[in-house]
Order: C-alpha cells, then structure tokens, then sequence
C-alpha cells in the first residue's frame, strides 16, 4: 500500500467544510475589486456596499464541483509538463528576493534569476520552478524581466509574479509569443497565475484582475489561503484551516463564475505559524507541515489538486534547515500533496540558497522512497528466493537472482550526501554535503546548456519590455 | 569464424549464468586456445565488472552474478586446459575464515567468491574458525594470503592474536595476512601489524594483486 497520512476522521473533514461554508454565509469575504464585485453579484451572490460577499452553501458546493479534478502545469518543452493529482507529488523549487550567499543573503538580482531558472532546469527531481524576484530592474517592470528571464533559462513549466493589470497583459503577450500565438496559449497555457487571499477574508484587487485577464487562456489558478497563523487567524490549526479554506473556496468559486471548468488548485499548504513571542512568520515549523497536510486532505475531499511548502527559518545551510526541509517536507508528502514547493528556499520564504537546491533533491529523493510505501504482492514476498537461499545463506548471490530487480525500487542511494566508512570519505576529499553542494552549483551553473529559446521570441519579449518601459515613464 | 572473446566478456559482465555455458563450449569447439579464452573473454568482462562496482555504477549484485559467471565458465573451460596439458597463471592462493568468536559470513563469502572468480585458489575454512586451525592449515597449504574476518568489535582483536602467534611460530614473513570487517581500518590494520584491509570485496581483490607484486 502507498501511505496516505491523514489527520482527520470523515466526520471531522465534513465539520471543517462546513465551517468553512458557514464563514463564507454569515462573516462574507471582502472582494475589493469593483470589477469582481460585479461578476459576483451577477451571478447571484450578495455583495453589500463594502464589497463584502456573503455566499450561499449551495452556491459554493455548485460552483467548486465545476473545478477539474485533476491540472496540468504545461512547460516550454511539452515533455516538461506536470500532471497534478492527488494521489501523486510533484516537487516545485522555491522562490525569493534575496539569495543566501554563505552566511550573508544579498538582494536578488536578474542574473540570479537566470541563474535559478538554469539551475532548476537541470535538477531532476524540480518538476515545476519559480521565479526569484529581481530587485536591480525598475520595480514596475521586475515581474516582465523576471518572466524573460525564466522564458530563456528553462523548459519546464515556470511561474512568475504580476504586479499589476499591465503586467499580467504584457506576461500574456510574452507566453502567447512563446507558444505561437493567443489560440495556442488556450490550448498550451503555459505558465499559472497564483494568488493569496488576504487573511483574515480578503480578496485583494490585483488578485482579482490576475485571475480576471489570466482567465480567457484557461491559465491555472493557484488559490491560496495563507494566513499567519495565530495572527490573521486563530491559532487552532482546525479553524486555521476552517478559516483558509473559506478564502480559497470564496475564490475558486470567483474563478469558476468566471471561466467554468478553469484548472484550480485548492491551496492551503502556505500558512505561516506566527512566532508568538517575536511576531515572526515562521515557515520551517512543523505546524506549517501539518496546516499543509490537513489542507491536502481537504483537498482530496474536494477532488482538487493542493500544494505545499518544504521550507526552513534557518539562515544558513546548517543541521537546522536539513531537519525542518525535511520535516515540512515528508508531512505533507506523506498526505499527497498534489505539488510541494521550497526546494533551494531557505531563511522563512524570503531567499533562496543555490546549494540548498542540491540538498533539497537528495532530501526529495529520500521522500519519493517513503511515500512508495511497501509493495507487498507474491513476487515482493520473495517466499521462494528465501527457500533457495536457506539458512544461513545470504541474498546477494544468484540464488536470489529474481529479487534482485526490485534492487532500484526498494533501496536507495544518495547523490550527495555520504555513506561511505570514514576512509573511503577521507579519500573523497572529507567533504562535507554543502561544500560537495556548491561544487555541484558550480558544475551546473558552467555547464548546463538549456534549450535556447527562439531568437524572435526573445525579440518579441524585448519589445514587449521596452513598450512597457515607455507606458511607465509615461506615467511619471 | 573466429571466436568472438568479447562476447564472452560481456556474457561475464551480464551475469548470464546459462548463455556463458553454450558460448564457452561453442569457443572451445572451434578450437580458441583455452588460456585466451580466460584471459581475453571471462577474465577480461570479471575485471570489467570489478571497475564498473568500483566506480559505483553497478550494484554488488551484479558484481556477484559476474563472479557466478566467471564460475560457471571456469568450470566448463578447466577440464579443457587440464586436458591440453596447459597451465593458467595462478593468481596466488588464500586461505580465508571468519576468526573464532564471530558467526559472520557474509562479508567474508562474498570475498571468497571474487578471489575464486579472479583467478585466486581459495580455501574457506568457514565461520568461528579457532586459531589453531588457520596456523595449521597455513602449514598445510602455505598459502600467499591469510584473510581474516571479524565483523564484531568484540573480536576483531582475535586477528591481532593470530598475527601474534604467527610472529611467535616464524610464519609471519611467509604470508600476507588480510583482515576484514566493519569496524576495521588502516589505523587497526597498523596497530596490529597485518599487511592490509580493503572496504569492500573488490577492493580486496585489488589490494591482494598490489600485496603479491
């Protein structure tokens, strides 16, 4: 059987969906967008002069049933793309604006964005990767630059920060141009536009119009409810989870009025467990790992895909952020996560470590073994190889030949970290894994080649920046 | 047609325990010299195998079905040789045990099988072998390596005993003492004056080549 953890007993998830459905009817979610509040009241909710709308339960069980079950995540190259389900896991690179650099982090730049997309385009076990936020480029621009950057850097499917109505337009034009055309992008939408609520109950206006003008494409929603636990809601983890489910229900339920049947992730696995002595918002607590695991199952409840996040508050490469990466990681994992983010994500979520990335795919890879579970059929019993074997025999040798396919499956290795007796790693160097790490960065960063991008495509984005480059100046 | 070594070889390095029988009678049929059927085919894809496993590229399994192979070969092809009144190049000869105290075997039969598949003559005189008998039986055979194994910390020191009453009985400086187990290494290796360890069975093999030049 392959494992499923769950924390909730099927009367305690109905308990919880209707809690969320009664957040919804009596306290409301404040849309701020005019445009939304429109859309909503439209299709028959209410929405009084604040912009708070209070939604009916039977109006949210019909809309969240129009959700697809299962959503495809499309990369540049089409054998990049990732299937999200719920009975499957798939592995998402961290993001951030700063980059940590030994013990010091430093501010993200463009180049280092580059460098990111590079690197995560050639780590196996990154399925889907992220932007890190550039901070050398115009600020109004960050999110177009970003977006060329991750364009030209990697063929996997990628996400990128809008920062307004322009840059979702503009991010638009550049993915159209990436795939051939507007018709195309509905048929490929390549790329995903995510998005917050605001806890406690707030759709933000930017939230709105991202997935307002990401709509038309058939673009996938990411719709998350991330509350800072114990501050923007309770700090009971069930009405944390009450709470966050609410907001990104209220907001599927906006996706689907406005495109029925759009791809959406439920995601509640990104809530932050607040510090309640220093008021910080943690993310390597294994409360973050259990917020996630419940929201998954949630989730399954649903028919929707979720996400998590594997991450650390640590602010170097130390024991601390091996334990909590794999701690937030494996809980998660083991409740089927449908997508689980962070891998290179270090220092809460604000920076990304390069080596970390490494790490973090030898932690994955030891993961994707424990959420294999235990196959046990008549062939893994092995019943047979143990009477050839007898007693005292052993089971390395050809007497125990037919067991020896399952070798791959059922062991694992490391691609990294050592396991080799103090000789053998002394010869190796005695290195430790972040120095082996950042040789292997080193390694990569000179020698992965990903597949360039067409020159009239990257023309194509250059002119979409300069355009919108003169729009802002314009404005001043 | 000429013999086709290198399919032999690879045969070895497949562990094909069943095709490496047909081809090794198929090679002596057409009248390949047997020496260069062992040295240019079974004896070629054991050393291959042995770097692949030392690379880390394969796993100690497959090490151990090219040993099997090398085996099922060896035993077609050695009749063969005898008859032609032919020699192999003898390796050198073993003489190996798990030291008394220690039922552990494992490390110690896979050592055996990959002296045996390289060409070495081994003795295995088995598990909880008392001291006595590893002095006897190297009087008996005068074999160029002695390996001890001992897996436990418990009684790894029983390969320092032996050492010593090697010393005392004038049989040191005629064989090459080994040792083997987990909890040794180069620091022990010296301490109790043996010629040498290895960290795996492979690199056994190695290390004995490297002791007997």
């Amino acid at each position: 059987m392959r494992p499923v953890l769950e924390f909730f007993s099927s009367d305690e998830i109905y308990e919880i969906h209707q809690t969320s459905l009664e957040i919804l009817e009596r306290v409301g979610m404040k849309f701020e967008s005019p445009e939304a509040q429109q859309i909503l009241k439209n299709a028959g909710v209410e929405v009084d002069l604040k912009g708070v709308a209070r939604f009916h339960s039977d109006l949210v069980e019909e809309y969240i049933k129009m959700a697809p079950r299962s959503v495809v995540l499309r990369g540049r190259d089409p054998k990049k793309d990732v299937y999200l389900r719920n009975d499957r896991v798939a592995f998402a690179a961290g993001t951030g604006m700063y980059v940590i650099d030994g013990n010091k982090a430093r501010k993200a730049t463009y180049q280092d964005c580059c460098n990111w997309a590079k690197l995560t385009d050639a780590v196996k076990n990154v399925d889907f990767t992220c932007e890190i936020h550039s901070t050398d480029m115009p600020s109004e621009l960050t999110d177009r630059y970003n977006f060329k950057a991750m364009a030209m850097n990697t063929t996997k499917p990628f996400v990128g920060s809008a920062l307004s109505r322009d840059g979702v337009l503009d991010e638009i034009e550049m993915a159209a141009a990436i795939v051939g055309g507007k018709e195309e992008l509905r048929k490929r939408p390549i790329w995903w536009a995510g998005y917050a609520a605001i806890s406690p109950l707030i759709w933000s206006e930017n939230a709105c119009t991202v997935f307002k003008e990401t709509a038309p494409y058939n673009i996938p929603a990411f719709v998350e409810g991330e509350s800072v636990v114990g501050g923007t809601s309770a700090v009971t983890v069930a009405s944390t989870l009450a709470q966050t489910n609410a907001e990104a229900l209220s907001g599927i339920v906006y996706n689907q009025i406005i495109k029925k049947g759009r791809p959406c992730i439920l995601n509640l696995g990104f809530t932050h467990p607040m510090d309640m002595k220093t008021c910080l918002a943690l993310h390597g607590n294994v409360v973050s790992g259990i917020v996630a695991a419940g929201g998954n199952q949630l989730a399954r409840f649903y028919g929707l895909p979720s996400a998590a996040w594997m991450a650390t508050d640590s602010k170097v490469s130390d024991a601390q952020c091996g334990y909590e990466k794999a701690l937030t990681g494996i809980i998660p994992a083991l409740a089927r996560s449908s997508l689980i983010f962070g891998m290179g994500q270090a220092e809460f979520t604000f920076a990304v470590d390069f080596e970390k990335l490494i790490i973090d795919e030898e932690i994955v890879n030891q993961m994707k073994r424990v959420i294999d579970g235990i196959e046990v059929t008549e062939e893994t019993l092995c019943l047979e190889a143990i009477e050839r074997v007898g007693i005292g025999g052993n089971f390395l040798t050809p007497k125990a030949r037919d067991t020896f396919k399952f070798i791959q499956k059922e062991t694992t290795e490391l691609t990294i970290g050592d396991r080799n007796t103090r000789e053998k790693w002394l010869e190796a160097g005695g290195k430790d894994i972040g120095e082996k790490a950042r040789e292997k960065v080193n390694e990569i960063l000179t020698t992965h080649e990903p597949e360039p991008l067409d020159k009239d495509i990257i023309k194509k984005m250059d002119e979409i920046i300069e355009n919108a480059k003169k729009k802002v100046e314009a404005k001043k | 047609m000429p013999v086709n070594l290198e399919e032999l070889s690879k045969l070895v390095i497949d562990g094909d325990t069943d095709a490496i029988k047909s081809a090794v009678k198929n090679a002596i049929n057409d009248g390949a010299d047997p020496l260069e059927i062992v040295d240019k085919g079974l004896a070629k894809g054991i050393r291959t195998v042995g770097e692949k496993y030392g690379k880390g590229e394969i796993f100690l399994t497959e090490l151990l079905m090219g040993a099997e192979a090398m085996k099922v070969g060896m035993e077609i092809i050695n009749p063969e040789i005898q008859k032609q009144k032919k020699e192999l190049k003898k390796l050198g000869t073993v003489v190996i045990g798990t030291v008394s105290g220690d039922i552990h075997d494992l490390g110690k039969n896979i050592v055996a099988a990959l002296f045996s598949a390289h060409g070495f003559d081994v003795t295995d005189l088995g598990v909880d072998v008392p001291n006595e008998k590893f002095i006897d039986k190297l009087k008996e055979l005068k074999p160029d390596i002695l390996g001890l194994s001992a897996l436990m910390t418990s009684t790894i020191t029983k390969q320092r005993d032996i050492i010593n009453t090697l010393k005392e009985t004038g049989l040191r400086d005629k064989v090459k003492v080994m040792v083997g187990g987990a909890a040794v290494n180069e620091d022990f290796v010296r301490e109790i004056g043996a010629d040498g360890y290895a960290e795996n069975a492979n690199d056994a093999v190695i290390k004995a080549k490297d002791l007997l030049k």
